[in-house]
């Protein structure tokens, strides 16, 4: 059945359809950031602290939980102060790991939701261009 | 450098293609913080990432919120408080800024409709929620001649109580209030 909104998508972008969302976790280099996005939804951001912010799904479903995802910002500096590489491929739940050390209180519920949903690396390098993020890695 | 454009079928005038500097931009209207017309500009490249991810609802706000609601926007505020390395810059938290306005729709999807790519469908915004564009200040008009500011995230935030036009703790979240 037609849709309008997604008609108006693919016409404006030259797409034929629209594709499927997959689970998916990447860097963006502008914004400093690694985003983690368990499902195509409105968000709302609710920050907990300079470097963590949920990502809340505005209109979930009454059987799903509402935390859809999670950023972490300033990576370059947290990577740097926590030992993990500035290039390469790397596991989303490594990177978990460690923001649960330096914030615990945040490990009990919302953060062991997320990791058990997640199979994911990132891909840190940075390609030389100007376009962002940089590609994800399904694991 | 110069620059060659083609139109683009989405709301004419609301939206345009250019090549600059040998990348395929999108461009659109919208007022900075003193209320002066400005152009705002995406890669197509950051466009084509967030389709490719199937990131539908994200490409749906851009188009049908962004786009032609950046005009509207009714606060801007200047610097994030966090960690930001942008390139070279370790301190590119400073020039980062965030455009707040509440749109009147959102979109989604309906739960029976979440294997189906297509049936994307608006409805009103949520409450209490304002929703942010965070653009970049374009510092490379030599080879990027027709863009003021890069666009480069856009979501919902909890709204302030002590401003309603504003986000929740923007006091802390961000250095200054430019409108």
């Amino acid at each position: 059945m037609p849709n309008p909104i997604a008609d108006q998508i693919t016409k404006a972008f030259g797409r034929a359809a629209l594709k499927p969302f997959m689970p998916v976790a990447y860097y963006d280099k502008h914004m400093d950031c690694i985003r983690v996005e368990l499902r195509d939804c409105s968000f709302t951001e609710e920050r907990i602290n300079p470097h963590v912010t949920f990502l809340e799904d505005n209109y979930p479903a009454s059987h799903r939980n509402a935390t859809a995802g999670i950023m972490i910002k300033g990576v370059k500096h947290f990577f740097a102060s926590h030992g993990i590489p500035l290039e390469g491929i790397v596991y989303v739940t490594a990177i978990l790991d460690q923001v649960v050390k330096q914030y615990p209180e945040l490990a009990e519920e919302r953060i062991c939701k997320i990791v058990n949903e997640l199979d994911l690396t990132v891909k840190m390098s940075e390609p030389e261009e100007i376009s962002e993020p940089d590609e994800l890695v399904p694991a | 450098m110069p620059s060659t454009e083609s139109a683009i079928t989405y709301h004419e005038g609301d939206l345009r293609q250019v090549e600059e500097n040998g990348e395929l931009i999108y461009l659109f209207k919208g007022i900075d913080h003193t209320g002066a017309a400005k152009v705002f500009g995406i890669t197509k490249h950051q466009i084509e990432k967030i389709l490719e991810r199937g990131s539908n609802i994200k490409i749906a706000q851009f188009l049908m919120i962004v786009v032609p609601g950046i005009v509207l926007v009714e606060r801007i505020f200047q610097g994030l408080r966090r960690p930001l390395c942008d390139g070279d810059n370790m301190h590119a938290d400073q020039i980062k800024q965030a455009f707040c306005w509440r749109p009147a729709f959102d979109y989604w999807w309906k739960e029976a409709d979440r294997f189906d790519n297509s049936r994307i469908e608006f409805r009103e915004s949520p409450d209490g929620k304002v929703f942010i564009v965070n653009v970049t200040p374009n510092q490379d008009k030599t080879h990027y001649p027709l863009s003021d500011y890069w666009v480069e995230r856009w979501y919902w935030v909890r709204r302030s109580t002590n401003d309603l036009k504003c986000p929740v703790d923007f006091e802390n979240r961000y250095d200054r209030k430019l409108k």
